[in-house]
């Protein structure tokens, strides 16, 4: 019952907000990801990420230093002119618009490697000075047939 | 200077009920974690079920998403039937101010005697609040690699 009533209390002092702007805004930072890759645009991609970000890597333990992280994968990836897709197939937003969980479908190919991937991935969201950052990054890979 | 003594007293007060509000909330999502690890122990499998919504959305390694009760039940139900252990702990909460959606991180201990098995993993679970409790609407978990392999 305490829950209920705190949960309230904090429902209650929530800014009222609309809930397609963020669907929208969310759609873009996805396109802004896409177009980043296509661009080989490093420093656009990481722009996307907050100050601290959980990193959890296929098989490896959360790694916090993940602003880092995403720099070099981002770096590899465009250094060897890879094509990462993303796209949203679902969209969880809390009702006060300061935290979201985007998740969909990743592609990832860098030929020059031999690398032709697929997987999921999962970012976690927080609305940061009123623009949405990715402060968690996980994904998997699934193995190809 | 007494109403702005009021109006401090009230801000303060506000402030401190706010506080103690989103102390609840972590309380919960505490709370939500030592069940889960209680059912694990008790192998109770549909209880385990249970503290997932009906389409919640299940995301293992190396497999595709899946959605749904069905997808989830199978992953308990085995281990419950080779006594295995399942022991999370949390590592990271993330909120959002109003509480009505959570994303908790943590770290999996998982060991099956009969298969040799004795490895730790990290699980991600989005949450939102249900009743007076709260429901993952996703999972999303891998095992650790064995750290030469990483």
């Amino acid at each position: 019952m305490r829950f209920l009533t705190s949960l309230a209390l904090l429902a209650a002092t929530a800014l009222p907000v609309s809930a397609q702007d963020a669907t929208t805004e969310l759609n873009a930072v996805n396109d802004a990801f896409n177009t980043g890759i296509v661009e080989k645009d490093v420093k656009g991609l990481v722009d996307l990420y907050g100050p601290d970000v959980m990193w959890i890597a296929p098989g490896t333990p959360m790694n916090l230093n993940g602003l880092a992280e995403a720099e070099q994968l981002f770096s590899f990836v465009t250094g060897n002119d890879g094509d990462v897709t993303h796209d949203i197939d679902h969209l969880f937003i809390s009702d006060d618009e300061t935290l979201a969980v985007m998740i969909g479908d990743v592609i990832a190919k860098v030929p020059s490697i031999g690398v032709d991937g697929a997987g999921t991935y999962l970012y976690v969201m927080d609305k940061i000075d009123g623009e949405w950052k990715i402060v968690g990054d996980m994904w998997n890979q699934v193995p190809t047939e | 200077m007494r109403f702005i003594s009021t109006v401090a007293a009230l801000a303060l007060s506000a402030g401190m009920a706010l506080a103690d509000a989103k102390q609840d909330v972590i309380d919960s999502l505490n709370a939500f974690n030592d069940l889960f690890n209680e059912y694990t122990v008790a192998k109770n499998v549909e209880g385990l079920v249970s503290l997932y919504a009906e389409d919640a959305l299940w995301i293992e390694q190396n497999k595709p998403l899946a959605q749904g009760h069905d997808a989830i039940r199978p992953t308990f139900a085995f281990l419950a039937s080779k006594n295995g252990v399942n022991d999370h702990s949390i590592d990271k909460l993330v909120v959002a101010d109003d509480g009505s959606l959570a994303v908790m991180v943590g770290t999996a201990i998982v060991k099956v005697e009969e298969f040799n098995l004795d490895t730790t993993g990290t699980f991600l679970f989005v949450m939102k609040p249900e009743g007076d409790s709260w429901k993952i609407v996703t999972d999303m978990w891998h095992q650790h690699q064995p750290q030469e392999q990483q």
